[in-house]
């Protein structure tokens, strides 16, 4: 897997030093990364959509829109990525921690810095970056769980769907749960494991998924598991701060 | 009420024990958690984070050895969430060496608490307050925050909310008997209300959030204005 990187810095030395340290992290840890630069909070807005980038390395002191502007319109649309500022500045401390930043490094940043904050980063967000590896006809296959919709069980094959796809593996319901174990899938069904993150809405029998699939609701569970996703969007809501400002 | 919750305080200023301590014991009940509060004072290596859900520390005078400590904690303790008390910018990125949950700048006020609670949610998670209620076809489950208001309606009850209102199979004096006052308070026969969800009083009536206008009871309105008054000043008034 390839984790995403963006670094929003106008100084370009800035910019390929960092690139730089996280590489050497990436060769000694084993990760692999996809960086991209950008040389402003403008560029960075203009190029940013939820999901684009795992990490985001961002500098404060900038022209335009600077660092806390930009992180501030990111956070507003994405409260999953890790954020990092790594600026001159110490102005910022603790609005910083508004923004739900991972770490704030001041430069010069050591590689020993550096490795500490993406080593917290990596742990904090491990459920962001976890997948499963499936067999699928010849190929081994590595998917995201955050990908996933649902999984369906026919004639003892597995048919997860993702956005793009759909993959079939000969595994087992039981197994597949068991080893995913995370507490955004719901076993809705005796044939349907879904991930809530992807549930639209919820009809008297059935989850509508993002994509506009349906995935059923068993009819001996179902009050269940109803009371099961309303407390996981609950449990979901708080944590991006969707149950502030009650009054 | 949910499962009790512990949260421990280590700070060695007696002033930011006190307001800390106040102004954790008002989002409580406004919340509806049922809280247990440990106020230390020390060094943070003597800290004791065993049952606790929530540990709050006063970065002033943190020691090296002491940021060590709590990054100790963090990793023997995971179910225990670490909010910092910071003064300054400067020690505000100190401290992220201790990787808090949460972090509230002093002089700390009720907003700043509240703020850092909410980013703090799954560890206090358990000590909500629910109601569960038969309704028709159903029942009602919801924590007891959430609740606005209350309507009598014959041997019903009218649940007023954010969400809209619910019609719950339950007499207006039996959910009252369920409801932790306060911050609820009875203010007429036919009505029960959260204080946190009135905006204003005029006259002998309450202005709520959503502009729907409840008269108070002439019995009552002295018990209310005081009731009101002392929830607002347990919240807001240090800091104005």
């Amino acid at each position: 897997m390839r984790i995403s990187v963006a670094i929003c810095d106008d100084l370009e030395e800035e910019r390929l030093q960092m690139a730089r340290l996280l590489k050497n992290y990436g060769r000694r840890k084993g990760v692999a990364w996809e960086i991209e630069l950008l040389e402003s909070g403008a560029a960075f807005l203009d190029l940013f959509r939820p999901g684009r980038w795992d990490i985001i390395l961002m500098d404060i002191y900038m022209d335009g829109p600077d660092g806390m502007e930009a992180a501030r319109r990111l956070r507003a649309q994405d409260s999953e990525c890790a954020l990092l500022f790594v600026t001159t500045s110490v102005e910022h401390g603790i609005a910083s921690y508004e923004l739900q930043a991972s770490d704030y490094l001041v430069k010069p940043v050591a590689q020993r810095d550096l490795d500490a904050a993406l080593d917290w980063c990596l742990q904090e967000k491990r459920e962001y970056f976890r997948t499963i590896n499936v067999r699928s006809e010849w190929d081994e296959i590595e998917i995201l769980l955050r990908d996933i919709l649902y999984i369906e069980i026919r004639r003892h094959t597995a048919f997860i769907h993702t956005a793009g796809r759909v993959v079939q593996t000969p595994r087992g319901m039981n197994a597949l749960e068991e080893e995913i174990a995370s507490e955004n899938f719901l076993r809705c069904h005796r044939s349907f494991l879904v991930n809530q993150r992807h549930i639209l809405r919820m009809e008297k029998r059935d989850f509508v998924m993002d994509n506009g699939d349906l995935v059923p609701i068993g009819s001996s569970d179902a009050a269940a598991t109803r009371r099961k996703f309303m407390d996981w969007l609950f449990l979901r809501n708080w944590k991006n701060g969707g149950a502030a400002g009650m009054f | 009420m949910g499962k009790m919750v512990r949260f421990a305080v280590y700070t060695n200023e007696e002033k930011t024990a006190q307001r800390v301590s106040a102004f954790l014991r008002a989002w409580a009940e406004e919340i509806c958690v049922e809280l247990q509060l440990a106020m230390e004072s020390g060094s943070p290596a003597a800290l004791d984070a065993d049952g606790c859900a929530l540990l709050l520390v006063d970065s002033a005078g943190l020691a090296r050895q002491d940021i060590a400590c709590l990054q100790a904690v963090r990793a023997a303790y995971p179910d225990c969430g670490l909010v910092l008390l910071a003064e300054d910018d400067r020690t505000a990125i100190d401290v992220y060496q201790c990787h808090p949950n949460a972090l509230v700048p002093k002089p700390v006020t009720y907003s700043g608490l509240d703020a850092a609670m909410e980013r703090c949610f799954s560890f206090w998670q358990k000590g909500l307050g629910w109601l569960d209620l038969p309704a028709q076809h159903r029942r009602v489950h919801i924590p007891l925050y959430q609740l606005f208001y209350a309507e009598a309606a014959g041997r019903s009850s009218v649940l007023y909310r954010a969400g809209g209102a619910l019609q719950v199979n339950c007499a207006l004096s039996a959910l009252e008997e369920s409801l932790p006052q306060p911050p609820f308070l009875r203010v007429q026969k036919s009505f029960v209300v959260h204080l946190g969800a009135v905006r204003r009083v005029s006259g002998g009536e309450l202005i709520m959030y959503n502009d729907k206008v409840i008269s108070v009871a002439r019995g009552r309105l002295r018990q209310v204005q005081e009731a009101l008054a002392v929830y607002r000043r347990a919240r807001g008034a240090e800091e104005g």
